[in-house]
């Protein structure tokens, strides 16, 4: 033991405490000890080798690359505008009578506590069926141009844009080109990643605590005044659902108070332009694409940062902040800067990030202009409270490769221009999955995170693919509702149809044989 | 601290996999005896160590310097990845780290370093485990109150108060044989 070392350690005691000198002999004793008892350890220099190897043969993410290059953008085209969760009841209607002020004090004052409610094991009753939250989609199919093999796609299991099976529809180039239908097959997965233990049979699931208490008092607030042409005192038991608030020149707040989240929007006017006129004269090629500037992720975060610090937007549910790309757009280098840049702020429960099921990060948004850096849009800002409670996770790893194996819980992903075009899987983390739970008792739908595992895509370069990963649920029952469902074989259609007037019925084989054309 | 740490952490931040490799040789003992008093495994340690790094490689963009020093944010990682570790076993308690542990847990401890560190656990485990926490990182880790603050995500006046109430209340727990023996020493000398 450093004799040095148990001296400073003593006079930075006395420092804080004066009096605690009159207890040396007992305290250069017991720190002594703790001093005595620390374990003389070092890192291992192989494991020590074999780490720096291993994060020195680590590619940062795709989703990142874009700012470590000087691309020039080539296109620019109309980024995702924000999306107003609800609007209903414009307050307008009471504004004259209600003081909008004190409902902004309610609302923050029941909003701006942080906690988790601890509550019994399987409190949330029946998990359900895992539902797609339809971000996975087939590379092309949202531009509703190019489709699946129909003879392997089920129509089931695609998010939004999925065409229907057997559409086989012509991609048009021009108004009267067209070329013969791209067939793309489902890409196979492998795992090759090596043993993962799940270690715990009980995970906490969480959700966020609706709280109707705000959405009560605000309704007796404004039952307490009434527009003259209508007693909003007449409507008991009424709560207030939603509200929007609309601030000129500034933003459009747009809150529902059943799900508990806020979304913001600009109320100021801003032209949004894809194309611009560059030059004059006969030799000018006219209309070109508008450029913008892809700012560096740094300067997205500080304005996002800035932004909600000066509103007052709580950051505490939500984890480490990062620019979100189009990762394809990206991995096949024709990215371009949207006028509309995001910052994802991915909700975190125990240090894990919440994922949807095709993988993207599940937070808040922020989008910046990257004209005047000015903030456009804050969508889902959650009110902080959740509830959490215990529900049993599958522990048996080779269940969940069997899932990741298929291509996930809804379906393969279709891209690949060959069959048994494979995707290579890695090794898992925990994350939470955002999940929608339709309850049929109350007809509510709550939004759920469960404890999942993430494998990433090790292969996506190049890649027909927007997801960067699989995302699997852990919890049990999920799975065995899951496989329930899809084990029961679908019945084959049967059409029967007899002489007409006769009552009797043929098999429809039989109908074949007997019809003019087979004979 | 590096000299030129902040340039490493920009170079990392821009892709720069070597960068990264010069932080890591700088804290990776740190960050291993940081997580290793915590569970008192080399295998765990190992695991644990990795997974901290390999978070702290993947989030490196998003690391920003006017929050906190870089080896405050590398022991925060450190230190939520200890806590999701013992959080993710099976136990009816809550356990933060090796010392939360009951007797006979099934958990793996070192057998080198058990009789040194049996002899102190029964001091260190009358504290809460913020106090021990404290503590541990002070007397063993010698991080400074601010770092201490960051890692634990409270003040740096709430740090100290916490470590002299954590040392007063290691006084109090010694056997009065021992104290009784310990002026009696005093006295004779």
């Amino acid at each position: 033991m450093n004799d040095d070392r148990l001296k400073n350690i003593l006079e930075d005691i006395y420092r804080l405490d004066p009096n605690l000198k009159e207890y040396e002999e007992v305290l250069s004793d017991i720190v002594g000890k703790i001093l005595t008892a620390k374990p003389d350890i070092e890192a291992d220099a192989r494991f020590v080798a074999k780490l720096r190897d291993e994060l020195m043969n680590k590619k940062i993410k795709n989703k990142l690359n874009i700012f470590s290059m000087n691309k020039i953008p080539f296109i620019a085209v109309g980024a995702t505008a924000a999306v107003a969760v609800v609007i209903v009841v414009s307050v307008s209607l009471v504004s004259g009578r209600l003081p909008v002020n004190k409902l902004t004090g309610l609302i923050t004052q029941k909003t701006t506590s942080d906690s988790v409610i601890q509550l019994s094991a399987n409190a949330f009753g029946s998990l359900g069926i895992p539902s797609d939250s339809g971000s996975q989609r087939s590379a092309l199919a949202e531009e509703g141009a190019l489709t699946a093999d129909a003879a392997i796609a089920p129509s089931v299991g695609f998010g939004g844009g999925g065409a229907p099976a057997n559409s086989g529809s012509m991609m048009k180039i021009g108004e009267d080109m067209a070329i013969s239908p791209i067939y793309y097959q489902p890409y196979q997965f492998k795992y090759t990643g090596g043993d993962f233990v799940i270690a715990s049979g009980e995970m906490p699931v969480y959700r966020l605590a609706l709280n109707e208490t705000i959405g009560r008092t605000m309704a007796r607030l404004l039952s307490g005044a009434s527009a003259e042409f209508v007693d909003l005192s007449k409507f008991k038991n009424a709560g207030v659902r939603s509200m929007h608030i609309s601030q000129e020149n500034g933003f459009n707040i747009y809150m529902n108070l059943d799900q508990g989240r806020i979304s913001l929007d600009s109320s100021r006017p801003y032209l949004m332009t894809d194309t611009v006129m560059r030059c004059d004269g006969p030799d000018c090629g006219g209309y070109e694409p508008e450029e913008y500037p892809q700012l560096p992720e740094t300067q997205l975060i500080s304005i996002a940062d800035r932004f909600l610090s000066e509103y007052g937007i709580s950051k505490t549910v939500y984890g480490q902040p990062f620019a979100e790309v189009d990762s394809m757009g990206d991995r096949f280098g024709f990215y371009y800067a949207p006028r509309l840049q995001t910052v994802v702020y991915p909700l975190s429960f125990d240090s894990k990030d919440v994922y949807e099921s095709g993988g993207q990060a599940s937070g808040m948004r922020v989008l910046i202009d990257a004209v005047d850096s000015e903030v456009r849009s804050v969508n889902e800002i959650l009110n902080p409270i959740f509830e959490k409670s215990n529900y049993e996770m599958e522990t048996d790893f080779n269940r969940i490769i069997k899932i990741v194996e298929n291509g996930g819980m809804w379906g393969g992903y279709y891209g690949a221009m060959e069959a048994g075009e494979t995707l290579e899987v890695g090794a898992p983390e925990y994350v939470y999955l955002h999940q929608y739970d339709y309850s049929q008792s109350d007809g509510i739908v709550r939004e759920l995170y469960v404890p999942a595992l993430k494998f990433p895509i090790l292969n996506a370069e190049g890649k027909n693919i927007y997801q960067d990963s699989v995302v699997v649920p852990l919890a049990k029952e999920m799975l065995d509702n899951y496989e329930i469902q899809n084990d029961v074989p679908m019945p084959e259609p049967y059409f029967m149809k007899g002489e007409e007037g006769s009552g009797e019925v043929m098999p429809m084989d039989a109908m074949v044989e007997s019809s003019p054309s087979a004979q | 601290m590096l000299s030129n740490e902040s340039d490493l952490i920009r170079e990392s931040q821009e892709g720069g996999n070597e960068a990264f490799g010069e932080l890591y040789d700088e804290y990776i003992q740190k960050i291993y005896k940081f997580v290793y008093f915590k569970t008192h495994h080399k295998e765990v340690a190992e695991d644990l160590t990795s997974k901290a790094f390999i978070k702290a490689f993947e989030k490196i963009k998003s690391y920003d310097s006017r929050k906190a020093s870089f080896s405050t944010w590398l022991y925060g990682i450190a230190r939520n990845t200890v806590i999701d570790y013992y959080r993710t076993k099976k136990l009816n308690i809550n356990v933060e780290d090796v010392w939360d542990l009951p007797a006979k847990n099934g958990l793996l401890e070192d057998v080198d370093n058990r009789m040194k560190l049996e002899e102190v656990g029964k001091h260190l485990k009358t504290l809460d485990v913020g106090q021990r926490e404290i503590i541990i990182m002070r007397v063993w880790d010698d991080l400074s109150y601010k770092e201490i603050a960051q890692i634990m995500n409270k003040s740096e006046a709430n740090c100290r108060m916490m470590y002299m109430r954590a040392v007063g209340k290691l006084k109090e727990n010694v056997p009065f044989a021992v104290y009784v023996a310990l002026l009696l020493n005093n006295l004779k000398n």
